[in-house]
């Protein structure tokens, strides 16, 4: 029994997942898995210029060709409004995601849809594509933050004026908008530091680079009605954006969410979907859609790049003061970076009395930036990790002590406004000090670094439903997708709170007709709400075969209780009945009133922070500039760890992203704003031969806010490593570098220029 | 009554006013009292803000209930609350005649910086 | 232009399929022969989610053209269960939560396979070069290679 009262057989085990057999055998279905009899091809015509005038669209040879069923292009979707929207942790608007669905007046990015076929073979739809006349003004290109913000770089949208400065603008520029937090006065800050640092930091656009490519299959019937199946993170918000481009009613569109190969925040917005239906639409046939792993890196959302200015003051005894920082980040082609979130978690961390933190939401030639665990975070806290590191060496003070004696706390005012809860950044720095890692010498070329995070974490609306079959197993429908271990975890929670075998329950994710409205997965959400409505469903149930029993019996509601799978009349009447199980009342379930089950709908709120403390070891190769992680540990706090090997799960694979983020991924373009490594041999992300076992220490500050104190955990994992990565660097190298990545070109460049490149 | 503080942005629909006393006993009452002081901030609410009450943040909850010594921020909505359309902007709900809400309202300024000019 | 006629063997069975020239044994495999558990992650031969055995070899299957298998032998994830018995790497996989969204785990239960049957004892290191082929974005390939060499331990033992 949990010290809140909740039973915990399964909860905190580590069971295996239900859907586990699926995945081994190859039966498992994902996006592009799925074929409907009669199905036609897709295929989009994508603009092969970065920033042009779209003059004109001649489809007429396409429509021709025999095999081609179908032609869209921006004539097919309605204009839309400007309207802002939620879309996994950032905001979007209506207007722009017709636009990046569709091109409209112009072709903003290399990629950029311009039309799109259908056809009975991938052979004719790709000739379709070739007959297509598209008739462009090619204009001037900006792909770098900070050449798009100069006032006579080539404009991206004239109706663009930056929000939040004064006097409001009067000529538009790609300079979105600029958001500010302020606690006390950083100027009066520094003035009492005895030690101030100052640092400009650079990070490029990296990829989500989940491996299965996106992927829909659309059918709509005469009467409108339309059946989609996607591989997303949310295919109630498919439905929604589907819904409101196309003009259809909500409920005539059902959306089931394929098994998903990752998302990573990547799949939290449309691309493929609604071209998809229009195009089935106007067929009147299904159409599948899959895109390559080309249109992967050059059509989706990649996250910002960007450039960040970090100036922190501290006393000598190793007191923050002043933490000021100036974020600059990339959009892409239309408004929305995480701009935001990453001004708020800067030094969230960190208990500071004055902080100003300002940011650019920027726009620039190339895709627009979809969400990326943790979305706006890593970049920033990268950029302050590194300057603590700073102070801490030019402090003499050890980084961990340094972190502990600034660390945010329970009731420390977040220098985006509220007091925290109870949080677990303390306990984590505890975790990684008492490591034999934190403790193993190191030899020449060898460096260790260490960083910290912060991510805020979510609720948000959530149904999910339980229901007792006729044999006493239990059905459980989720509305989140499950893309690394939900439906287990959710199973062990219906498991434990109704006191019945783990596997009597069958989870399974229903598509958009069977449950009432889902938010997305993302946001670190998923098993945190999930699990808060699968406990009411486990309420409702339980309260409502108490009430049967108590008909049954002829007893008072105080005189029997729900426990242990059963349910049991007690005090003067404990010998009245025999307790009776799930099963039982379910075998005379239509004689007392009906079918058993319950339905949690809720909007869950108080989802706690996840702090993290990384730590790294890694070897320089001097000769060639190569790093090679040598060792890697993760301390998170979970709050408490419903499936251990899945929380572990979500520490190491957002370490590696980390890895990979900070040592070589980055999108290389061309002078021609064309993307130069548009594949998995040139954006190269890390293999199993590139990092060591990782490992993953649980910390658990429960969350006083869910019933089973827990905390989300899957964007958290990816915020330290870059600052962790760069800090073992300096440590190994003695320089500080503040461009990322750090890969082998430009640690060997860097190395050469201080004469450092020889064994 | 409830401290309330504007936090980023916010500040600068209202011509800088940042930090109100207000007497409200839930979100949506505070949505209605902020509108009415300052109607330019309506579209804003309606787009969605998270408001943390006494340290904890909550996303779209109407109803949520404001205590009389509360301590409430409004921050820019860091994530998405319900993915569906927002409603679309409606004009703020006339407060009923007669209630005295401008003795409720204090405004300072002190220790917040100006809005930025330019960039 | 007309379209090749292969005979082949697939799993132990035999099969029979028509596909164009530019047609991969990938496309055959899931569009022709039904046969979805074989991913397409790249279509370049980098990410390893095509893996299959083609005459005992590790290859990928978007690699290797429909029309080049004639008469050969290929083994894919669909065959590595026998009947309703897990093989002891898939066994391995479930208990040691190597997978998560799971779309990598077909290409590195073929990989592992093919290196358990060559080396019945590999090195971390061994395993990791092994298995570098194989992309993996969610696990961070710790509990893959746990799972490896657990399953490699139990099929040691026999």
């Amino acid at each position: 029994m949990a010290e809140n009262g909740h039973p915990q057989t399964y909860v905190g085990t580590r069971t295996i997942r239900p859907d586990g057999i699926d995945k081994v055998t190859g039966r498992a279905r994902f996006g592009a898995d799925f074929n409907l009899a009669g199905q036609l091809i897709g295929r989009v015509l994508r603009s092969p210029h970065a920033h042009a005038r779209i003059l004109s669209i001649d489809t007429s040879k396409a429509e021709a060709l025999p095999g081609v069923k179908a032609v869209i292009t921006r004539d097919d979707f309605a204009d839309q409004s400007s309207e802002f929207i939620p879309a996994g942790e950032m905001m979007m608007n209506y207007k722009d995601v017709v636009r990046n669905v569709m091109a409209r007046e112009k072709a903003l990015y290399e990629g950029h849809p311009v039309a799109a076929v259908a056809a009975t073979s991938v052979a004719i739809a790709r000739r379709a594509l070739k007959l297509i006349d598209v008739e462009y003004e090619v204009l001037p290109h900006v792909i770098d933050v900070v050449e798009a913000m100069r006032p006579d770089a080539p404009l991206l949208h004239d109706d663009l004026f930056t929000v939040g400065v004064e006097p409001k603008p009067d000529k538009p520029s790609n300079i979105a908008k600029r958001v500010e937090i302020t606690l006390g006065d950083v100027e009066a800050g520094f003035k009492k530091a005895d030690l101030i640092i100052e640092r400009e930091f650079k990070t490029a656009p990296v990829h989500q680079g989940y491996i299965e490519p996106h992927a829909a299959l659309a059918t709509v019937s005469e009467d409108g009605s339309t059946e989609l199946w996607c591989t997303t993170q949310g295919h109630y918000i498919v439905r929604a954006h589907c819904a409101r481009l196309l003009g259809l009613d909500i409920g005539k569109v059902r959306v089931t969410a394929t098994e998903i190969g990752g998302g990573f925040g990547g799949k939290t917005v449309v691309y493929l979907e609604p071209l998809a239906i229009a195009l089935s639409r106007k067929a009147q046939r299904p159409v599948k859609m899959v895109m390559s792993r080309e249109e992967v890196f050059k059509a989706s959302g990649p996250t910002s790049g960007a450039t960040v200015r970090v100036k922190m003051g501290a006393t000598k005894d190793g007191k923050f003061v002043a933490g000021f920082a100036e974020l600059k980040y990339q959009a892409g082609a239309f408004q929305g970076s995480p701009v935001q979130p990453g001004v708020m978690c800067a030094y969230a961390p960190y208990d500071i009395e004055n902080v100003k933190v300002i940011g650019y939401d920027v726009v620039s030639n190339r895709p627009k930036v979809a969400a990326y665990r943790a979305p706006g975070a890593p970049i920033s806290e990268y950029a302050v990790e590194s300057v603590v590191d700073e102070i801490a060496k030019k402090l003499d003070i050890d980084p961990i002590d340094l972190r502990m004696q600034n660390a945010a706390r329970e009731g420390t005012k977040a220098a985006y406004g509220p007091k925290l809860g109870p949080i677990g950044m303390e306990e984590t720095l505890n975790a990684i000090k008492k490591t034999e890692h934190w403790n193993t010498p190191l030899r020449k070329w060898q460096g260790r670094g260490v960083a910290s995070g912060f991510w805020f974490n979510i609720g948000g609306e959530t149904s999910a439903s339980l229901t007792v079959n006729e044999d006493g197993t239990v059905s459980l429908v989720a509305g989140t997708p499950d893309i690394g271990g939900l439906r287990a975890s959710l199973a062990m929670v219906a498991a434990d709170e109704l006191g019945i075998p783990y596997d009597k329950v069958r989870p399974i994710i229903g598509d958009t007709g069977s449950l009432g409205f889902n938010f997305l997965t993302g946001g670190s959400r998923s098993a945190f709400s999930g699990s808060m409505a699968i406990v009411e469903a486990a309420k409702q149930i339980k309260a409502e075969l108490c009430a049967r029993a108590c008909k049954l019996w002829d007893v008072k509601p105080d005189q029997v209780e729900f426990a242990g799978g059963h349910v049991r009349p007690t005090g003067a009447v404990a010998d009245k009945a025999k307790p009776m199980s799930l099963a039982d009342f379910a075998k005379v379930a239509g004689k007392t009133g009906g079918p058993i089950g319950g339905y949690g709908r809720i909007n869950a709120q108080g989802a706690g922070p996840s702090l993290g403390t990384h730590l790294v070891d890694l070897e320089v190769d001097p000769e060639t500039g190569r790093v090679t992680i040598l060792r890697y540990t993760v301390a998170q706090d979970a709050g408490h760890a419903i499936h251990p090997a899945y929380v572990e799960g979500q520490f190491q694979g957002g370490a590696v992203q980390g890895i990979g983020w900070a040592l070589n991924e980055e999108y290389i373009y061309g002078a021609d704003g064309k993307l130069q490594n548009a594949g998995f041999l040139d954006y190269r992300m890390p293999v199993a031969s590139d990092v060591p076992m990782i490992d993953a220490i649980i910390v658990e500050v429960a969350n006083p806010k869910h019933p089973l104190g827990v905390r989300g955990v899957g964007e958290t994992p990816i915020v330290p490593p870059l600052g962790a990565i760069a800090n073992a660097m300096e440590n190994a190298t003695g320089i500080r570098f503040t461009e990322l990545p750090m890969s082998p070109p430009k640690v060997l460049k860097a190395l050469k220029e201080r004469g450092l490149n020889k064994v | 009554m409830a401290r309330v503080v504007l936090v980023g942005n916010l500040a600068q629909v209202t011509g800088g006013v940042a930090e109100f006393d207000l007497s409200v006993t839930s979100v949506r009452h505070l949505f209605q009292q902020l509108s009415e002081l300052h109607p330019a901030l309506e579209p804003h609410l309606a787009e969605g803000v998270a408001v943390a009450i006494d340290g904890q943040i909550y996303q779209d909850v109407l109803f949520q209930p404001i205590g009389p010594n509360s301590e409430v921020f409004l921050l820019p909505q860091i994530a998405g609350g319900s993915g569906g359309p927002p409603p679309a902007y409606k004009s703020a709900s006339v407060m009923a005649v007669g209630q005295n809400w401008r003795s409720a309202f204090i405004a300072r300024t002190a220790g917040r910086s100006a809005p930025a000019k330019g960039q | 232009m007309a379209k090749h006629h292969i005979e082949a063997t697939v799993n132990g069975d035999p099969v029979e399929f028509l596909c164009e020239t530019e047609d991969t044994l990938l496309d055959v495999l899931r569009d022709t022969l039904d046969l979805t558990g074989s991913k397409e992650g790249c279509a370049s031969g980098d990410c390893g989610a095509c893996s299959v055995m083609l005459d005992n070899r590790l290859v990928c299957s978007c690699l290797v053209l429909g029309c080049e298998v004639g008469g050969r032998r290929i083994e894919t994830i669909e065959g590595m269960a026998s009947g309703d018995t897990l093989h002891p790497l898939q066994r391995r996989f479930l208990e040691h939560a190597a997978l998560q969204c799971g779309i990598c785990t077909p290409g590195f239960l073929v990989a592992g396979k093919a290196l358990l049957e060559r080396n019945p004892n590999p090195t971390e290191t061994e395993i990791r070069y092994w298995l570098a082929g194989n992309l993996c974005r969610c696990t961070g390939y710790d509990k893959i290679v746990s799972a490896v060499k657990d399953a490699a331990a139990a099929m040691r033992k026999g």
